[in-house]
């Protein structure tokens, strides 16, 4: 599996589950889990992008494509930084 | 939630995730009008819901782009470094500056982004290896031969990516209006691989925004879930559609739907919308 693909799952997989998940909250939502189940499966779909960078990443490091890797870990250290400030300060 | 509003909300979101998914923007402009004026939502509630169907509609259309060399990754990742750190310097400032200055500022933006696009012919560069060591090929050229482009003029898109993610965080209106165009008419990219890559950026954008309101519980669960659906489906039928447009008139249709935003963004810089 090349890096496009892997990409491409990572993004396919993490949105798909979190939709189902979101999908099946939602028909559930008179009930008291369907909220629960609603909030994960949104987790799960609000992630499906940094999974993306991730895998990317691992897979710029597997083909040892060290330039463009470096750019994916400045990448998602600028996304962690940008989200603990926004959290801290809020 | 009763049914209608349900596929009320479905509906929104395919309507959104179709346009992001052909043209390479967030669907914003389309979320939070229609969020807060059919729907009734405060503006932070509707800009949550609206960060949810952005992340649908991008990582729907990015997993087909990505898969099909459409998007290009690596450009993506470089750009949306100096993207993000805007959008933190924007999140700032926004409390320094009038808003309604920074929307008559995007607005002209985007009128200029849609009158290069119209009179500007779309220039690729293939060095086919040499050059600044930015070549990229695609496989979406006529007949989908396989195309080489090379991405000039990196250092100043970085720096206007930088201004790109400062205005969308502050003004609320999506980067991919202005990545699309900048990557297309400065930077030389193709306009499908500019379209597709931004499909790619604007999900990772949104991602610190919704993990941030999510994490604070202000996220109304029901609305982001439906147009969560809605805007998946619709990014389906936006890669669809986009496969069997032309470059060409590609082009044309996005400077048409850059004036409409526009339009927009002058209707909320006079305080109409």
């Amino acid at each position: 599996m090349n890096m496009n693909n892997a990409t491409s799952a990572a993004l396919r997989y993490c949105l798909l589950f979190g939709l189902i998940l979101t999908a099946a909250g939602l028909m559930l939502s008179e009930y008291d889990c369907g909220d629960r189940i609603m909030r994960a499966g949104l987790l799960v779909l609000i992630l499906s992008p940094f999974a993306g960078v991730t895998v990317t990443c691992i897979y710029l490091i597997k083909e040892r494509d060290l330039k463009w890797a470096k750019v994916a870990i400045l990448l998602i250290a600028v996304i962690l930084i940008g989200l603990a400030l926004s959290i801290l300060n809020r | 939630m009763d049914p209608v509003t349900v596929f009320a909300l479905i509906s929104v979101g395919i309507c959104a995730g179709t346009l992001g998914a052909i043209f390479g923007v967030g669907g914003g402009i389309i979320f939070i009008p229609v969020l807060t004026v059919l729907f009734g939502l405060p503006a932070n509630e509707a800009v949550a819901v609206s960060l949810v169907g952005i992340i649908a509609a991008s990582a729907g259309a990015a997993s087909h782009y990505v898969r099909d060399g459409l998007s290009n990754v690596r450009l993506g990742l470089l750009l949306e470094i100096t993207t993000s750190v805007g959008a933190m310097m924007g999140a700032v400032l926004a409390t320094y500056i009038e808003n309604w200055i920074l929307l008559l500022i995007f607005g002209l933006v985007l009128v200029h982004s849609a009158v290069s696009m119209i009179t500007k012919k779309e220039k690729i560069i293939d060095h086919s290896g040499g050059g600044s060591g930015m070549n990229f090929s695609y496989a979406g050229g006529k007949d989908l031969k396989t195309e080489r482009y090379e991405v000039k003029n990196v250092k100043g898109g970085l720096l206007a990516c930088t201004a790109a993610g400062l205005m969308s965080s502050m003004t609320g209106v999506g980067g991919g209006t202005v990545k699309v165009p900048l990557m297309n008419v400065y930077m030389h990219v193709p306009i499908k691989v500019a379209s597709a890559t931004s499909s790619y950026m604007i999900g990772i954008t949104a991602f610190s925004g919704a993990a941030i309101y999510f994490v604070h519980g202000d996220m109304l669960l029901d609305y982001a879930s439906a147009i969560a659906i809605g805007a998946f489906l619709g990014s389906v039928i936006g890669t669809r559609v986009s496969k069997i447009l032309n470059s060409k008139p590609m082009r044309k249709y996005f400077s048409i739907l850059l004036l409409g935003i526009s339009v927009v963004t002058f209707l909320k810089a006079g305080g109409v919308l």
